[in-house]
């Protein structure tokens, strides 16, 4: 039992591709199945000594995830049946999550990415629940401004501009 | 340059349609080289904004799991791009599993029956069109047809009478100009019970029997909503001698009516009539490319009638043989009373040939205690222990194919008897139907917003893939005040009518259409009520069986006569004794597997419905709803509602254009 929670409490380095390290207890990283079959297959004794490149995320997105994972350390994991059962399918999100989701575009965009390529799928969840909750209930116009950029930027001004090319522009 | 053109896009003002407005200036204002420097400036910028098109599909796929029936075509009309995006075959198969069941199958099986390629995307789109018009309400047009002619003036003011075809005398001179000067033909402005009984719709046609005086009652209107085109047939006056019109039936090719013993059938396009002469007074009509079905309850018997061509009673020996051993009903007492046995008729959406019969086996007169004399040897136990049957059975060109499966939903509750309706109501255009409507009303104290309830419970029937499904659902009972008439179901969605108002003399009368989502796309073919079934006929306490989604009967139907040979049902009924843990055996079998087509052990789980949330409202003119007091008869499809009042009808357009105005509707007579 002792043994388990050493593991459980045990550091591992993840190293982004931009060359930062964080360093997470081992229940935190294996959230993520690919971290987790990853120290499955290399053995215990490579983990603490090495640092496990993540090669696809950068350093803010994988900061973000862990922080996910550290709060979502304890849950159970999800039960196939729930998942498959498409009548509960409701965009509900908790509260902490909703927080944690109230990111840039951008980043929600990468951590959704991260998170399908770590395997974290209740992440994953949370962030397509998130992109879907922007689309719902939204008429045509609504939506199309919400996942284009506002016109108050110049670049903003920009994308108004290519309206206006077909029509003037010979 | 660039600079400058940032410094002239700030300069534009921080209001957006003042901005857009200088922005046209400003681009006017451009010489042409630095409009093409801007050009190509725009074509180096990657708007790396849109995460969602940016997804891969496979994450795209996990998001639209979460939009609603709503979302679809909005999603689809954001941009090209995003209609591209969405409308990819992966994300395009799961949308449409969800929200439009049946809507693959039907493609699919339409490519191979008629050999073109479908246009997967655009037939989609479509789809999602209606169905956001239908669901929000968004109706094109409504209109309102009196089913007779207005006093006030003799014309008629929406539809033409086709010049080229309608009844003449032999004279020469207009049938229809005899009717029109008939004196007494206003007399009729009463209510008419029996408006709602002679129309029939049709793929955007309505054929009805204008309610004159009985002895001018030989013309049948075939109306046709979209090219606003009324052609008008006559049966011949000989036929008429003391009879009427009594059945009316259109189908997409002909429009037939029964008068007696004599069916008239006239072709809608060639208006060629064709006669045939029946051995009983038909109980229901239904027609379908060439073929009308014929239901008589009297004697016992369905035909069929290929236009043109013969009369032939479809052979029903095993369909009942099989039936009546299912319902334990003693054959004696199916031998005395013919009233036992009600049928439906259920067409394949793309095989004219082929045909479903939902034949049901009742046992109402033994609850209700209305035994015959014959029938004393049957003790009262051995009758409670007799069972409602019901059966679909295939039939091509008039040959008894196969039995497809049976289920009869157990009463929910044992000691209340459920009203159970044998239904034939298409619930979409993919050939799905409604084959039985149970009906419980349930008390419920303990829920202090809606203590009445009734507890409907639907079966279904796929007729591509020939699987059964099971909905129930909690309505809330009408109150006085507010009245529910008749739900009507489309594409997983309940119409309700309400009529408002009511029994307040002061307040006009009102009615308002809701809908409600009420059938999961998903759920549509979990057969609870199979399962039930199962159980008490097999006598097994639980059957896990892999959730199939789709089932193709025809390919079924192949592989049991390649390793069976022929199809007996009698014969599979007695291979039905399988002890229990040998149950498995069953599904193994290919011939049998259809006809338990068992996908899930869930027990009941009701969705309650929707109280009144009333996701759109249609107010009308309470005057009109005066005048039409009561939905005798309604009809949908993927274009029209039509809710036929015993005054006229009353069409919802989904997307021709129909009058809006109304006409003037006089008052009832007391």
């Amino acid at each position: 039992m002792a043994e388990n929670k050493d593991k459980a409490t045990q550091k591992i380095t993840l190293t982004s591709n931009d060359g930062s390290s964080i360093e997470v207890d081992r229940c935190v990283a294996e959230r993520s199945m690919l971290i987790k079959n990853l120290i499955d297959d290399l053995g215990d004794d490579s983990v603490a000594t090495q640092a496990i490149p993540i090669p696809n995320v950068n350093d803010p997105v994988l900061r973000k995830v862990v922080e996910w994972c550290e709060k979502h350390r304890s849950d159970p994991p999800q039960s196939t049946e729930e998942e498959n059962d498409s009548r509960k399918k409701t965009t509900d999100i908790e509260e902490w999550d909703q927080k944690f989701m109230q990111v840039d575009q951008e980043m929600l965009f990468e951590i959704i990415l991260a998170a399908n390529y770590l395997d974290i799928k209740a992440l994953l969840d949370v962030g397509c629940k998130t992109v879907a909750n922007m689309i719902k209930g939204k008429s045509p116009r609504r939506s199309a401004r919400r996942s284009t950029s506002r016109t108050t930027s110049p670049r903003g001004l920009l994308s108004l501009w290519s309206f206006f090319r077909v029509s003037f522009i010979p | 340059m660039e600079a400058t053109l940032v410094n002239h896009l700030q300069a534009l003002g921080p209001q957006a349609s003042l901005r857009k407005a200088n922005l046209r200036n400003m681009i006017q204002a451009l010489t042409f080289d630095e409009i093409r420097e801007l050009k190509e400036h725009l074509e180096k910028v990657e708007f790396r904004t849109d995460i969602i098109a940016r997804l891969p599909v496979e994450l795209r796929m996990l998001v639209a799991g979460y939009v609603d029936r709503a979302d679809i075509y909005n999603l689809l009309n954001v941009s090209k791009q995003w209609r591209r995006i969405w409308l990819q075959q992966d994300v395009l198969k799961l949308l449409a599993g969800r929200f439009l069941p049946g809507f693959l199958k039907y493609t699919s099986l339409k490519e191979q029956i008629t050999l073109a390629t479908q246009d997967l995307q655009q037939l989609f789109y479509e789809a999602a069109r209606r169905l956001r018009v239908r669901s929000r309400g968004e109706f094109q047009s409504v209109f309102y047809h009196a089913g007779y002619f207005e006093e006030s003036d003799l014309q008629e003011t929406y539809f033409t009478l086709d010049p080229d075809y309608h009844p003449r005398r032999d004279d020469g001179q207009s049938r229809w100009l005899d009717i029109l000067n008939y004196p007494d033909a206003f007399k009729c402005l009463r209510r008419q019970d029996n408006f709602a009984r002679l129309i029939s719709y049709s793929t955007g046609k309505l054929a009805w029997v204008p309610m004159f005086p009985r002895p001018n009652n030989s013309l049948v209107l075939v109306d046709d909503l979209k090219t606003h085109l009324r052609k008008a047939y006559s049966v011949p006056s000989l036929a008429l001698r003391g009879v009427y019109i009594e059945k009316i039936s259109l189908g997409n090719t002909f429009v037939v009516v029964s008068v007696n013993r004599t069916l008239f059938a006239w072709h809608l396009q060639t208006n060629k009539l064709s006669i045939v002469s029946l051995p009983s007074v038909p109980e229901r009509l239904k027609t379908q490319g060439v073929y009308v079905y014929i239901v008589f309850y009297d004697i016992f018997e369905i035909s069929m009638w290929k236009i043109g061509g013969s009369l032939r009673a479809l052979d029903m020996t095993k369909p009942r043989e099989y039936l009546t051993k299912l319902t334990r009903l003693h054959p004696e007492l199916l031998k005395l009373s013919a009233k036992h046995e009600l049928a439906e008729i259920l067409f394949h959406p793309l095989i004219d040939t082929t045909v479903f019969i939902n034949l049901q086996l009742r046992n109402i007169e033994v609850y209700a205690g209305e035994v015959e004399d014959g029938m004393s040897a049957l003790s009262a136990d051995s009758m409670k222990d007799v069972n409602d049957a019901m059966g679909i059975f295939e039939f091509h060109d008039g040959q008894y194919i196969c039995l497809h499966s049976f289920s009869v939903p157990e009463a929910m509750d044992k000691y209340s008897l459920p009203i159970s309706r044998i239904s034939q109501t298409k619930i979409n255009s993919y050939g799905q139907h409604i084959i039985s409507v149970e009906e419980q009303k349930i008390i419920s104290p303990d829920n202090p917003e809606h203590p009445r309830q009734n507890l409907i419970s639907l079966t279904c029937f796929d007729v591509l893939t020939a699987s059964f499904s099971h909905q129930t659902y909690y309505s809330i009972r009408q109150d006085f005040k507010f009245r529910i008439i008749q739900p009507g179901f489309w594409n997983g969605q309940m119409t309700s009518w309400y009529l408002t108002n009511r029994g307040d003399p002061e307040a006009s009368r009102g009615l308002m259409v809701t809908t409600s989502d009420v059938i999961q796309a998903d759920d549509q073919l979990s057969s609870d009520a199979l399962f039930h079934q199962a159980k008490e006929v097999l006598n097994v306490e639980s059957v896990k069986v892999n959730r199939r989604k789709t089932l193709n009967a025809h390919a079924a139907l192949r592989e049991a006569r390649k390793t069976r040979g022929s199809l007996d049902s009698s014969q599979l009924l007695s291979e039905w004794v399988y002890q229990r843990g040998e149950i498995d055996d069953i599904f193994r079998d290919p011939s049998l597997r259809y006809l338990l087509d068992l996908s899930d052990t869930k027990a009941y789980s009701p969705v309650t419905v929707p109280e009144p949330t009333i996701m759109q409202e249609l107010q009308w003119h309470g005057t009109v709803f005066n005048a039409l007091p009561d939905i005798g008869a309604q009809y949908m499809d993927d274009d029209f509602m039509v809710s036929v009042h015993d005054r006229g009808y009353v069409v919802w357009s989904f997307g021709t254009d129909l009058p809006t105005g109304l006409p003037h509707i006089p008052d009832i007579e007391p």
